[in-house]
This record gives C-alpha cells, sequence and structure tokens, in this order.
C-alpha cells in the first residue's frame, strides 16, 4: 500500500442541542460523527457511502476544517491537521480542495469563469498576475475547456461544463487530495460518464487522491479502490472495494448494495429489505446502532457494544456476528 | 386493503386506457422571441395493469409529456398538434374544470421532490384528506378510516400518529410514501411518476420502487415513470419509450431494450452508465457533445451531430420510424438502409 495521504483517527463531531429547560443536567447533543477511523493511500480513492444523516457531509466538512471535531485526529501526510490554524491552515487547505454536488450553486452567478478559477490563487497570496493568468488557462485546458470560457459567466455554461469549471477552481493550487461530494448526481447519464472519466485521468495524471462521496453505489464501484460504509455517524464496515462490492460482510453493508438498481436483466439480485428508517442520532439505539433494523439482530445487539472484526475476505466490519471464528455471515444462523 | 383495491381488471386484451397520437408541445422561450419545440410528434399507447417507462436527459420532454397528459403545462406551453386520449375521450383541450374531475382522481401523479409537493404548513391528514373529500365526499369516520387504510397500504407504520405530524416530522423515504397515498387515494386508473424516486437514498429508493410495483399489481392500473435511470426501468416496466430532443428514439419491450438496443443512442446511454462487471482500469463509454438546442429548428436526425454512426443524410432528413420485429420500433437511418 502506498503512504497514506490522510488518516482520520476517531474523529468525533458532536453538536450541542438547546437546552431543555424542563430537564436539569445533560444537555441532548447530536452525534453527527462517532469514532470515524480511516485513511487514504496516496493516488488512490476511497468511497465514503451511507444513507442521507449517516455523518457522510459532518465528515466532509470536518476534513475540509469547516467544522472543528470534537475529539479526534486528522492527519494529513503524517502531520496533524485537526488544530493547526493560521500558516498551517492555510497550506493544508491550499492541499485539500473540494468539489460540491450542484455546480448551479457552487459558482457565483455574478463572476465570471475566470474570477471563480483565480479565486483560490488569490487567497493563496502567493502568485503573480501573469501566473495566475498562466494557470487560469492551463487549468481551463486541463478540465477540456476553451480558453475562451474564461470570460463568460456561469449561466453560460451547461451542467457538465459547470462541473468543469468547478474542478479547474478545485485544482487551482495544485491540491493532493480532492473531496468529491456527490460530484455527478446533479448531472445527466451522458455527461456524468464525461466528468468520471475526466476525474480518472486528473488522478493518473497528477496523481491526486480522491474521497468521494455518492449515493450511487455502482459509481463508486467504479472509481474506488476502497469503499467505507457509515451509518449513523460511525463507519460499520470498511475494506477493499472488491470484498465491499462482492462479499459484503456487515448486514447493512448487504442491504444497501442489495438495493442497487439493476443495470441489465440477468442481473438477480436477491434483496434485504430494511424497514424503517434511520434512527435519530440524537438518542442512538444501544449496543449496535443498526440493531433496530437488522434483518438478523440478537439479543446481544442491543445490549453491547458490536467489536471489530477482521473479516476471513479481508474487510474490517463491526458486529456482534461475525465472531472471530466464524468470520462470516454465512455461518450465523 | 380488500376494500380499497379497484374494480378495474388488469385485462390486456382491452383497449387501451391511454392513446396519445402524434404530440407536438411547443414551449415560448423566457425571452419572448423563440419557441422550444419540446415535444415533436409523439405517440404511443398504455393499457391498463402495464408499465411504460419513459427514459431520457433533461430537456428531452419526457416530462412535457408527462405534464401533457395531467393537462398541467405552464401557460407559456401550447399543444400544437395531436391527440390525448384516456380511456376513449380526448383530453386535449378539456377545461380546467373538467380537468380537475380527472385529476387526482382517474389519473394520479407522484412528483420528484416530496418535500416541494407536500405543504408545509398543513398535516398530512389534511393533505390526504383533500381528495378524498373533494372527489369521493367522505368525511368523520369513514375519511378518518379511509385515511388510515391508506398510509397502511403505503407501509407507513402507526398511521392515526402520522396523520398529525407535519412534512418536517418525516423521512423523505416517508413522505415520498405520503405522496403516493395521495396520488392513490381515489383509486385512479392510471398513475404517472415523474421521477419518483431520485430524491431518496438507495434502500428507500428500492422501497419505493417495490410498493410501486405493488400498487400496480393489487390495483390493476396503468402506471408511467418518468425517468433518467435504466434501472428504475429495469426492475417495474414492461416497456420502455427513450427519448431524445423531444422526439421517441426508440420504443420496445424492456428485454429487448436492454438486450438489443437498436438506435445509436440508447446504445450510447446503456454503455455509459458504469456497472460493476465493466474493467475499471478502461473509461466509461461517452456521448460527447450537448444535447441540441430545441429553440433552432433540426434538419435531420437530432442526435446526428453526436451520434458515431452519422451518415451524411442523418444530417439532413428526418429518419422515419422504422417497425422491427416484437413490438419493436426506432427512428433511425441505420435501420432504412
Amino acid at each position: 500500500m502506498n503512504r497514506k495521504i490522510l488518516e482520520v483517527r476517531d474523529l468525533r463531531k458532536y453538536f450541542p442541542l438547546p437546552a431543555n429547560p424542563l430537564r436539569r443536567g445533560e444537555r441532548p447533543v447530536v452525534r453527527a460523527v462517532d469514532g470515524v477511523s480511516f485513511a487514504i493511500p496516496e493516488g488512490e480513492t476511497l468511497g465514503l457511502i451511507g444513507e442521507s444523516g449517516c455523518g457522510k457531509s459532518t465528515t466532509v466538512k470536518l476534513l475540509l476544517r469547516l467544522e472543528s471535531p470534537t475529539d479526534g485526529q486528522i492527519l494529513f501526510d503524517g502531520k496533524e491537521v485537526q488544530n493547526s490554524h493560521g500558516k498551517d491552515l492555510r497550506t493544508y487547505r491550499s492541499q485539500v480542495q473540494a468539489v460540491f454536488q450542484d455546480p448551479y450553486s457552487s459558482l457565483s452567478p455574478k463572476r465570471t469563469v475566470f474570477q471563480a478559477i483565480a479565486e483560490p490563487l488569490h487567497a493563496a497570496k502567493r502568485f503573480s498576475r501573469e501566473e495566475i493568468i498562466r494557470r487560469v488557462n492551463e487549468l481551463l485546458d486541463i478540465v477540456g475547456l476553451p480558453s475562451t470560457a474564461q470570460s463568460r459567466l456561469p449561466h453560460e455554461f451547461s451542467g457538465g461544463q459547470r462541473q468543469r469549471i468547478a474542478i479547474a477552481r478545485g485544482l487551482a493550487l495544485q491540491p493532493r487530495l480532492l473531496i468529491l461530494d456527490e460530484p455527478v448526481s446533479a448531472l445527466d447519464v451522458s455527461i456524468r460518464a464525461q466528468i468520471l472519466n475526466l476525474l480518472q485521468d486528473l488522478q493518473k495524471q497528477f496523481g491526486l487522491s480522491y474521497l468521494l462521496i455518492s449515493h450511487d453505489l455502482d459509481i463508486v464501484t467504479h472509481m474506488c479502490q476502497s469503499a467505507a460504509v457509515m451509518y449513523l455517524g460511525k463507519i460499520v464496515e470498511i475494506g477493499p472495494m472488491d470484498v465491499i462490492r462482492s462479499s459484503p460482510q456487515h448486514p447493512y453493508t448487504r442491504a444497501l448494495f442489495s438495493s442497487v438498481l439493476p443495470t441489465n436483466l440477468e442481473q438477480e439480485i436477491q434483496r434485504i429489505r430494511l424497514h424503517g428508517s434511520v434512527p435519530s442520532p440524537i438518542n442512538p439505539p444501544s449496543g449496535c446502532s443498526f440493531h433496530t433494523r437488522c434483518p438478523s439482530a440478537q439479543p446481544i445487539c442491543s445490549q453491547q457494544l458490536p467489536p471489530r472484526i477482521t473479516t476471513a475476505h479481508g474487510s474490517t466490519a463491526v458486529c456482534h456476528l461475525l465472531t472471530a471464528d466464524e468470520r462470516t455471515l454465512e455461518a450465523v444462523p | 386493503m380488500n376494500d380499497m383495491s379497484s374494480s378495474f381488471p388488469a385485462s390486456e386484451t382491452s383497449a387501451p386506457l391511454l392513446d396519445v397520437d402524434d404530440l407536438t408541445v411547443d414551449i415560448a422561450a423566457r425571452d419572448g422571441k423563440g419557441i422550444v419545440h419540446a415535444v415533436s410528434g409523439v405517440s404511443f399507447e398504455l393499457k391498463r395493469g402495464c408499465t411504460l417507462g419513459i427514459v431520457g436527459e433533461s430537456g428531452c420532454g419526457k416530462s412535457t409529456t408527462a405534464m401533457a397528459i395531467m393537462q398541467l403545462l405552464p401557460g407559456s406551453a401550447q399543444i400544437k398538434s395531436g391527440t390525448i386520449s384516456f380511456d376513449g375521450n380526448d383530453i386535449v383541450g378539456k377545461s380546467q374544470t373538467e380537468m380537475r374531475a380527472l385529476r387526482g382522481k382517474r389519473i394520479g401523479m407522484i412528483m420528484q421532490d416530496p418535500m416541494v409537493a407536500l405543504d408545509p404548513v398543513f398535516t398530512v391528514g389534511d393533505q390526504l384528506a383533500e381528495p378524498l373529500k373533494l372527489h369521493m365526499g367522505l368525511k368523520g369516520q369513514a375519511l378518518l378510516e379511509r385515511q388510515v387504510a391508506l398510509l397502511e397500504a403505503v407501509g407507513i407504520p402507526s398511521p392515526e400518529t402520522r396523520l398529525k405530524q407535519y412534512p418536517h416530522q418525516m423521512s423523505g423515504g416517508m413522505l415520498q410514501r405520503i405522496v403516493g397515498a395521495i396520488a392513490i387515494s381515489c383509486n385512479p386508473e392510471l398513475l404517472i411518476a415523474d421521477e419518483p424516486t431520485t430524491a431518496l437514498d438507495p434502500t428507500a429508493q428500492a422501497q419505493f420502487l417495490d410498493l410501486l410495483a405493488d400498487i400496480r399489481d393489487t390495483r390493476g392500473l396503468a402506471l408511467i415513470i418518468v425517468t433518467h435511470d435504466f434501472g428504475v426501468t429495469a426492475r417495474l416496466c414492461d416497456d420502455i419509450m427513450v427519448m431524445y430532443a423531444g422526439r421517441i428514439v426508440e420504443r420496445g419491450p424492456v428485454e429487448t431494450i436492454f438486450k438489443a438496443p437498436r438506435h445509436p443512442y440508447t446504445r450510447a446511454l446503456l454503455d455509459a452508465i458504469p456497472k460493476p462487471e465493466n474493467d475499471r482500469s478502461k473509461g466509461l463509454a461517452t456521448i460527447e457533445g450537448q444535447p441540441p438546442n430545441l429553440a433552432e429548428s433540426i434538419s435531420g436526425c437530432s442526435f446526428a451531430p453526436r451520434c458515431r454512426f452519422a451518415m451524411p443524410r442523418c444530417t439532413s432528413e428526418r429518419p422515419p420510424v422504422t417497425k422491427l420485429p416484437g413490438d419493436h420500433q426506432t427512428a433511425c437511418w441505420l435501420e432504412v438502409v
């Protein structure tokens, strides 16, 4: 495995809620991210998957240092950055950039393409006017837009072209890690493929590392070397993409992948139906937080926190049903 | 649920419930100058108990077609020609009063985003009661019983409590079920679902598609699914209609469209979807370029500028519809030669 560009250790973010005036004592908290650990090897893509409200976006905000973690560490290139500020923070932010879901709202409608792409270069305060002009031209070329595009406004572009502009802006400071938060879900199928191919080409060309967040599990499978599955602020399973896709071990991962829509008619998917919806992260269920919806839950699941187990297939899952002796779920009655 | 299953038998031999013939819709461009040819010459029919998937990318006219059937087109749009025959009656040009008697009663609709479809200041119960009061004249205990039965039919636990709640108190998947309950509340014969699962998580999406299939099968209603996602159609539809730039480029049974698509656009669209069995070191097949501007008149095939197989003829003459064996048809010059 390559050197880790990013490592997250036991990251937590609790949002306090307004205190209930009728109840003394503890203020309720939302455990948005509750002890998350993962690593991204340099030049690879990690997929972060899970349903809405599982803590994916909060994790992104923590990584971008838009929120400060309650606890835990973020190591970028081996250096702790969760509390850095001033010049260190500026350096970190130039190396970690993001591309967001909706290129209609991530680009200011009043700023030209040149201004949008040049903004991070200005903010870095280390480039001359000439350098900025040269770099913007270079970036437009990299993402496949004509240099005439720079004097135009975002509304003159289609969704796919806008996403290219957003990617160019993300690449402006030559970051080493790009956080892709649903980068293609607002785009049409044919345009989606163009952007995904562009992202893969850029990764090869510049040795970039990606953290990809997507609802579309086929896109995650296509793009990622490894994947982490989140549920209620915790990672329930993490491992190589092929393992997560073809032999998922945690019951939630299995349910998630069994809900993927077929891409051809032969695909007979044994659907695992989950009942109900994700419980509230304010009062998460006791024991394993998935036990309320788990089709194979046992009494122990509601009583004790599940252990972290390395499965026979090479993924790591947090589940009572996967014991050290019987490492696959098939073995559980 | 028995008392609610409709009295319409799903006989496949009967006359089509919906027969759209040569539908053409023009929309005045916002600047007031141009005219966008949103839908051009669309024809299809749909029988009771059957499901049609309308697939295409943004701006291909799929939603405009759905809205034309509901007669809910914006004021700037105009049905230039064609007929939409619902159960033997042409509904083009019907008055809003006549349409109001159909909409919500015999034709139900599910929109993409349940957060937008439901009114945040009314309880779910109020919104579910509206069509029941209006179309069925229910009130009091009978209304409540029907509301509870509907929420149970769409799989919402503790319906009595949920009826008193507001939309913001529920998850997206649950709200879409409520929208579904409203759409089927008066036993419609036709249900139109426009991107019904785009706003949902994968697990909620799978659940909702199961629910739609279940509703269709128990009630024998005709279902139209408008979607950009072939996966949705694979799970639910009998027939698929692929649209591009306002026209039908290919239509046929779901098996045929998936296994033996003929139109280059359909093939390219299917190839552009990432599949788990793909070689990941290779890129995805793409369709280069952008869809055409529908305010400009297009001579020839509208897909020709992006088509790998385009011939000189493709840019000058519009391709005719070629009928292929097995109720399959496509509009492409490659089939004519």
